[in-house]
């Protein structure tokens, strides 16, 4: 039971890291078409930004790091990105690559390459169901899975959402209806990208911050966007979840080194049993199939 | 044999080969000892490169994992010289695991349902999970220690060798596959996956061909860099050398050999000057310059060189490949068969998520019959022809070519059997001039005719890009193509569309003609009642998913359902 | 292509201006003899000219924390030397090239030190693997060669000295104190690479000689942010102390994250993730713990105190100096003098001189095992108080018989 109980925290724990970050690397992959490869450096940057203005009040921080993201976003989409989208997946792809590398390099100049640590707000544990737990663990969990639970009510249930859906589904359907694309493609890259920067931010607390921090976050988050059926908004969300559930049961259960094997394994089996990504919507799924001739 | 090697090799190639050869050669009589290993390194990194090419730039196919191959070969050699394994048998096994890990990957994210992304998350878990498992098997590999090659033929026995083998490799898989007829449904994939399948190509069979060919060549790149590299650990297959070599394609340049050289020798021996002369701070100027190329120099400098020496339009279209067939009869795959009908739809159909479209379909078409399909607006003919042509599943009810069941065989298969197919949209490729699109579609011809003077025209536009083509043009190219490509059954949609009257009428005359004398069988949807009259045996009308009736064209009008329906007469 | 000069008087490093650098390399690429055939002019005249350094560092990738520390003390090291008047009279030149942490970049380094730069002496690497790479190199070319960080490399040569410390030094004595101290049930973690299963090797050994018992072992890839399953594991064994090697950022995240899940409460902590680098991240989470070391920047003496005073001046920075730099200060001036007593730069000539060098280091006097080529000097228990790695014990010279194939 309680082996059970810490299975779930730390499932839920990293389901609010990874959910915060695959939805912001599923909208700008969604909507632009775009890999973005130096999403974990937004997440490096986020961090960093919580180290420099050690000063600031802990949540006010975490806005000044949003605002940043913000602002580093734009400033990327505008000078990079704008004019590399109609060239397709691998242009953008490699700029990002591109902008990765500088991010780290500029991080390693400014604050080097000794690690670095940010102190955490909330000291202390809290009893879960007979198991203690950190306190700031618990907090950020449910603080990130707010932060999503309100961007996929705002994509699902404001009209802005819808906009932002018409035109992932149809870019010029939804030039025809109005919606200025140019401003929704670099609202998005900005919502996106500073997704990861709130994430960094919020997990710094339990990071050893160095400039290379940011390459472990892009593997998990590129899963999670990628083995679920892309062009659903909710999908990367979910995706989270699977990878979050797999890697803390199979870290749970195996070494780590080998539990990163079967990790990959897994996903290679996920993807050539479901290469579409898979289905929540089994039930019609199956009947449509069921209909085929045998 | 020697006329197909001179289709092949051109009087440029030769004395591009010769020269490279030379160069080669010379380098060791010019360089002092350290360049010389620089330049050994990054003719491997370029062998490496040019491995990935094939895949990424030649046949499209995504790969961000490609150092697990490249250190699958490095491994191999690395593990046959620790434990005393003839060098030769441990290269060999390297590029046997390359291979084998390269047919999963590719039967698992290049099938017909995967999407583009799928490889993307394949390759990387790969080349994660191959470096992860070089760390952790350390009895085979040592570990993060790595394990040491030594190289025994000095600074300039390793060159030569390196220089032989990379040279070797490059030419022969330019002269097999990049000049053969992989090269050719390379360029037709990737610049138009549509209409290459509907020649008859095996889209998911050419890519995985191309990334098994594209693995093999990373492998033995790796095999031939283990002498040079000196010590292979685990990072050389890495996420970051599996981005490393992406890099070196974007700077040299996407989908040509010298690109791919060029790339990985820039940045190799610019990492060397570059770090002496401004430290620690040259990373950063590297994702600079990256970041400049990608954004200001999209095909690489490759590109940039070619924009300022101008080379003719359909050498740069081509990419390198030879686009018109051997000339040589292909194989009879005549479909005809005694009596029966040559195309046949048995109770269809289909199905958009809640939406019923055909709704119980049945039709048989004879041999060398004009058959049009017409009806109002979502009556499900288009819909219809998608499926017959293998573009849809339905939901029920079979369809046969020529007596067999083709209901579950993709579309590429279907061409094979000499079904021809034209888009409502003109689908022919875009990035290609004219001719050369003719010339494709011929050399993938299932038997084509005698060249139809009417196409004169085409053949001889071979300075303009078919996007630059006006619409109505750009349909005749369709045409033209599915044409000479020599079809059985040829099935149009609303091949008239945007045409002038004079025009419709006078395609209509040249399908009528061909399909007299060819004996082509012809499917049409059409929407022109004066181009149906003119060309149609038989009319089929389709309404609400259903045949609603079918006849001559004055049997059809005079129908009263047909009139309400369709005609929308009270 | 980097030739920097350490003038008598100038504290000054100098690069040469980048134009000049560039067209240098130019010319040696395009230089009139080539491979084959071309003369070896370094043939003969050389004995007595100035003696040449190639220095491997990688100042940049995920090493680059070492690897700046190493290139530190070690060009404080040739600083001094040449204020002292340089080698044979003349100022040591040093070429310095970033490895990178990476293999293939090591090995053509190494390659460009020996061949074009024809340098007498290779000094550095961080990581083994590059070691490794760069000390084949240095032997097949007949150059001797060094390192300078802690660690458990079975590599060795006729020309292959050492300065790290390996993890029998690190642990002798430590491990029993921490038995006493804490008790019998010992947890190891580590990341998951040779050097941390090798300490681990040995710290298995010495924990069951010192009556302790080893609870839980666990091993994590490089780059793991996520220890909750390890922590998990390593507090449901309930151990008394814990014996840490993890490493780089994973040591903080390892550190941070086992305080919050409340795995160091009562507990002790020592290993390399308490090492001087890691202390300006993780602060009070390391103070009043004990360390072994050979180098802290609070021993004793006027060496090492104008050794601190010239470090923090010439790199603006107050945390804990980390052990490499103290290693590499004297290990460069180790060879300086093995030089100077050899009289020329001949490989065979120096490393005899090295093999019986007894010299005084920062923390007392330093010398090689001749048969296994570990380098031996004093160790000292610190414990840690507010940044301070404060002296408590000096445990002399720890011997290491471990058997390595060095002729």
């Amino acid at each position: 039971m309680e082996s059970l109980v810490t299975l779930g925290l730390s499932t839920l724990s990293l389901f609010g890291f990874y959910a915060l970050l695959a939805l912001g690397m599923g909208l700008v992959f969604g909507q632009l078409g775009v890999v973005n490869v130096a999403h974990g450096e937004f997440v490096m940057v986020g961090a960093y930004a919580m180290y420099a203005f050690d000063a600031v009040p802990f949540p006010l921080r975490v806005l000044v790091a949003v605002v940043l993201g913000v602002a580093l976003s734009l400033l990327t989409e505008r000078a990079i990105l704008r004019k590399l989208y109609v060239r397709g997946m691998l242009a953008t792809l490699l700029a990002m690559w591109g902008l990765a590398i500088v991010l780290r390099q500029l991080a390693e100049a400014v604050f080097g390459a000794t690690p670095r640590s940010v102190a955490s707000p909330v000291q202390g544990s809290v009893e879960v169901l007979g198991v203690q737990y950190p306190a700031y663990r618990l907090v950020v969990a449910l603080v990130s899975l707010a932060v999503v639970a309100v961007a996929l009510i705002v994509v699902y249930r404001t009209s802005l959402g819808l906009k932002l859906r018409a035109s992932i589904d149809n870019r010029d359907m939804a030039a025809v209806l109005g919606i200025p694309p140019r401003l929704m493609i670099a609202g998005t890259f900005a919502v996106g990208t500073t997704l990861a920067v709130l994430a960094g931010a919020l997990q710094s607390p339990v990071l050893g911050l160095t400039p290379g921090l940011g390459v472990a976050f892009l593997a998990p988050a590129f899963f999670a966007v990628l083995v679920v059926r892309p062009g659903s908004l909710a999908g990367p969300v979910m995706g989270a979840l699977v990878v979050a559930l797999l890697s803390s049961l199979l870290r749970r259960y195996l070494t780590e080194t080998v539990a990163d094997l079967f990790f990959f394994a897994a996903l290679v089996v996920l993807i050539a049993v479901r290469p579409a990504g898979l289905s929540w919507r089994l039930p019609r799924w199956s009947s449509t199939r069921s209909k085929q001739p045998a | 044999m020697i006329a197909a090697l001179r289709r092949r090799v051109g009087r440029g190639h030769a004395l591009a080969l010769v020269g490279a050869a030379l160069a080669l050669a010379a380098a060791p009589f010019l360089l002092l000892p350290y360049p010389l290993t620089l330049l050994t390194l990054a003719l491997v990194y370029g062998l490496f490169a040019f491995g990935l090419d094939i895949a990424w730039g030649r046949a499209g196919v995504v790969s961000i994992g490609h150092a697990a191959f490249f250190g699958l070969g490095a491994y191999g050699a690395a593990i046959a010289s620790a434990r005393d394994i003839p060098v030769l048998l441990g290269v060999a096994g390297g590029v046997v695991a390359a291979l084998v890990l390269a047919l999963v990957i590719g039967l698992a994210g290049l099938g017909r349902r995967a999407l583009a992304s799928t490889m993307a998350v394949l390759t990387l878990a790969l080349t994660l999970a191959v470096s992860q498992g070089a760390r952790s098997w350390t009895g085979l590999t040592n570990g993060s220690n790595g394990l040491v090659v030594l190289s025994d033929s000095g600074v300039v026995g390793t060159y030569y060798r390196t220089a032989g083998i990379v040279l070797g490799t490059v030419v022969v898989v330019w002269l097999i596959v990049l000049r053969g007829s992989l090269g050719r449904r390379f360029v037709a994939i990737r610049l138009n996956q549509q209409r290459a399948e509907h020649l008859g190509i095996d889209p998911w069979r050419t890519k995985l061909i191309a990334l098994l060919i594209s693995a093999g060549i990373s492998a033995l790149a790796g095999a031939v860099a283990a002498p040079v590299i000196g010590l292979i650990s685990p990072s050389i297959s890495g996420i970051v050398m599996s981005t490393e070599v992406l890099v070196w394609l974007a700077v040299g340049g996407l989908g040509t050999i010298t690109g791919a050289f060029l790339g990985a020798g820039l940045v190799t021996i610019g990492n060397q000057l570059l770090g002496d002369v401004i430290g620690s701070w040259y990373l950063l100027m590297m994702g600079v310059l990256f970041l400049l190329v990608v954004r200001f120099a999209p095909e690489g400098l490759v590109g940039v060189v070619r924009s300022v020496i101008r080379r003719p339009l359909r050498e740069k279209a081509a990419g390198g490949a030879v686009l018109a067939g051997t000339g040589a009869p292909p194989p009879d795959r005549s479909t005809a068969t005694a009596g029966g009908p040559v195309l046949r739809a048995r109770d269809v159909e289909k199905d958009f998520g809640p939406v019923p479209v055909i709704q119980g379909i049945d039709l048989d078409v004879a041999a060398g019959e004009v058959v049009c399909l017409i009806g109002p607006n979502g009556a499900g003919k288009t819909t219809f022809l998608a499926v017959l042509a293998g573009e849809h599943v339905p939901e029920r009810g079979r369809v046969w070519i020529a007596g067999r069941d083709v209901t579950a065989r993709p579309a590429h298969e279907r061409a094979r059997m000499g079904l021809g197919r034209m888009f409502q949209i003109p689908s022919v490729f875009l990035e290609l001039t004219p001719a050369q699109n003719l010339a494709l579609a011929r050399a993938e011809g299932v038997h084509p005719p005698a060249p139809l003077a009417l196409y004169d025209r085409f053949t001889s536009t071979d300075d303009m890009l078919a996007k630059d083509l006006p619409l109505a043009d750009r349909r005749a190219l369709e045409l033209a193509m599915a044409l000479s490509w020599g079809p059985e059954i040829l099935l149009l949609d609303e091949p008239a569309a945007g045409l002038s009257h004079e025009d419709s009428v006078a395609l209509a005359r040249t399908l009528r003609e061909v399909a007299e004398r060819t004996g082509c069988t012809l499917v049409a949807v059409e929407h022109d009642m004066e181009i149906v009259r003119e060309l149609a045996d038989r009319v089929v009308v389709l309404a609400d998913g259903r045949i609603l009736v079918e006849g001559s064209m004055d049997e059809v009008s005079a129908h009263d359902e047909v009139r309400r329906a369709y005609l929308g007469v009270a | 292509m980097v030739v920097h000069t350490f003038e008598a008087a100038g504290v000054i490093r100098r690069r040469r201006l980048a134009v000049a650098g560039a067209s240098a390399l130019l010319l040696a690429l395009s230089a009139c003899g080539g491979s084959v055939g071309g003369g070896d002019s370094a043939e003969g005249g050389d004995e007595q000219g100035p003696v040449k350094i190639g220095m491997l560092a990688p100042i940049t990738g995920p090493a680059a924390p070492e690897g700046i520390a190493l290139q530190r003390g070690f060009d404080l090291a040739i600083e001094h030397i040449n204020d002292a008047g340089g080698v044979f009279g003349q100022p040591v030149e040093v070429v310095f090239i970033d490895d990178q942490a990476d293999p293939a970049t090591a090995t053509q380094a190494a390659q460009r030190l020996v061949q074009q730069e024809d340098v007498d002496y290779i000094f550095g690497t961080i990581t083994d693997d590059t070691t490794i790479a760069a000390a084949n190199v240095a032997e097949q070319a007949g150059v001797p060669m060094s390192q300078a960080i802690a660690t458990a490399l079975d590599f060795c040569s006729p020309h292959f000295w050492p300065f790290g410390e390996t993890p029998t030094q690190l642990l002798t004595d430590l491990v029993p104190r921490m038995v006493e101290e804490f008790g019998p049930n010992v947890a190891l973690v580590g990341n998951d690479y040779v050097f941390p299963r090798t300490y681990h090797e040995v710290s298995r050994q010495l924990i069951e000689e010192a009556g302790g018992t080893v609870v839980a072992e666990e091993y994590a890839p490089l780059g793991t942010s996520d220890w909750q399953p390890v922590i998990n594991r390593l507090g449901s064994a309930a151990p008394d102390w814990i014996l840490s090697a993890v490493v780089g950022g994973d040591a903080v995240s390892f550190v941070q994250q086992a305080d919050q899940f409340g795995l160091l409460e009562n507990r002790g902590l020592t290993g390399v993730s308490v090492d001087q680098q890691f202390y300006p991240a993780l602060g009070a989470l390391l103070d009043g713990r004990n360390q072994v070391v050979r180098y802290s920047d609070q021993l004793p003496g006027d060496v090492n105190e104008q050794f601190v005073a010239d470090y923090r001046a010439a790199y603006g920075t107050e945390d804990p100096i980390p052990g490499v730099a103290g290693n590499a200060y004297d290990g460069m001036r180790f060879i300086a003098e093995a030089f100077e007593q050899a009289g020329s730069t001949d490989a065979d000539a120096v490393s005899a001189e090295i093999a019986e060098l007894e010299f005084e280091g920062l923390g007392g006097e330093m010398t090689f095992d001749p048969d296994n080529h570990v380098a031996l000097a004093p160790m000292y228990l610190t414990r840690i108080d507010g940044g301070a790695y404060a002296i408590e014990e000096e445990l002399g010279v720890i011997s290491d018989d471990q058997v390595k194939d060095c002729g």
